[in-house]
């Protein structure tokens, strides 16, 4: 406690506490202890950190007990502390809870980037997913929440078209290279076969249908967990 | 190597160029935007597949950046024109700037 009022305060219930009436000791405590709660020093503690406030609910309690033990006013006294404190933490919880209501970061729908990464390759997904969200915050602000939501699913709606288009072609072309490959082999050109089945694999995996291993995505994030072993360009 | 360009890799490839030394897929899309009407709707997607299929052929490269946390932890791809990518984009602007300079100013307004 080192604010100097709280200090002072302190020091006056000491003080008050070596006189033996007990009856105005509990009335000056009560006193001393409200004049405590509404202070602003005390009021700034419970807004930097809520334990401090409480610590010095702690330090009146323990001090006044201390001289008070055998009071007929202890129980009521403690009751009533316990009251106050009660009233504290459930005040400095509601405080944290709206700060951060109010602090709170919107975030864009990403379970919808779930599509990125179904029609594109992880690394690509994962980096279009991350534009679309570093841009997120800047559609906020010139198109409010909603706004930028339709943006966002805009931006993945209109993307659907072209990647699966792409991604089509891309199985064409592997579909057609495995049957010209089982072809090849039938008249006996085994290499050139080999060589089309490499080309029509790439074209498989990178179409996203065949991933060598599972692709497994945070749904909270829309991001893919388990990168499967995809061919680098 | 397949050399031609179609008319949205060109747009593309402009992107990757206006976007600078740090293009990325977003600033591409923006560019590419700039240059089309408005109402031509350029997808986010069709600038990823562009950019894939022109990396296929030679014509841009591109690296990861470092994850960072206002993309949700994900790395962000930057691109950039390869020196085939500039002799193909200017194979195939150059017919155009000279179709320009021949209707000269103002045509369209004829």
């Amino acid at each position: 406690m080192t604010d100097p009022r709280l200090l002072r305060l302190r020091a006056e219930l000491a003080m008050e506490l070596q006189k033996d009436e007990v009856s105005r000791k509990y009335g000056y405590c009560q006193t001393l202890l409200w004049r405590a709660l509404r202070s602003d020093a005390l009021h700034r503690h419970l807004n930097v950190d809520p334990r401090q406030g409480l610590n010095l609910i702690e330090e009146i309690l323990a001090l006044t007990l201390g001289q008070q033990g055998r009071s007929i006013y202890r129980t009521n006294f403690l009751a009533e502390l316990e009251s106050i404190r009660k009233r504290l933490v459930s005040a400095a919880e509601e405080r944290k809870r709206t700060e951060g209501l109010s602090k709170r970061v919107p975030r864009p729908p990403a379970k919808l980037a779930l599509v990125l990464y179904l029609l594109m390759e992880d690394a690509d997904a994962d980096a279009a997913a991350g534009d679309l969200e570093q841009r997120f915050p800047e559609r906020i602000k010139r198109l409010g929440e909603r706004g930028a939501r339709i943006w966002y699913a805009k931006q993945i709606g209109t993307s659907v078209w072209p990647l699966l288009w792409a991604a089509g072609q891309r199985v064409l072309k592997s579909a057609v290279g495995s049957v010209l490959s089982i072809v090849l082999r039938t008249v006996g050109l085994g290499s050139v076969a080999d060589e089309l089945k490499r080309v029509a694999g790439v074209q498989r995996r990178r179409a996203g249908i065949v991933g060598g291993g599972r692709l497994e995505v945070d749904m909270r994030s829309g991001q893919a967990l388990d990168k499967s072993p995809r061919e680098s360009r | 190597m397949n050399d031609s360009l179609g008319e949205f890799e060109v747009l593309v490839l402009t992107g990757v160029i206006a976007g600078g030394a740090d293009a990325y897929g977003m600033t591409v899309h923006e560019e590419v935007e700039k240059l089309v009407t408005a109402k031509r709707n350029v997808s986010l997607g069709a600038i990823y597949t562009t950019l894939g299929r022109l990396e296929e052929k030679g014509f841009v490269e591109s690296w990861f950046g470092e994850p960072t946390t206002e993309r949700g932890g994900r790395a962000k791809k930057f691109y950039r024109i390869t020196a085939p990518g500039k002799r193909v984009l200017h194979e195939a602007l150059a017919p155009m700037a000279k179709a320009l300079r021949v209707v000269g100013p103002g045509w369209s307004e004829v």
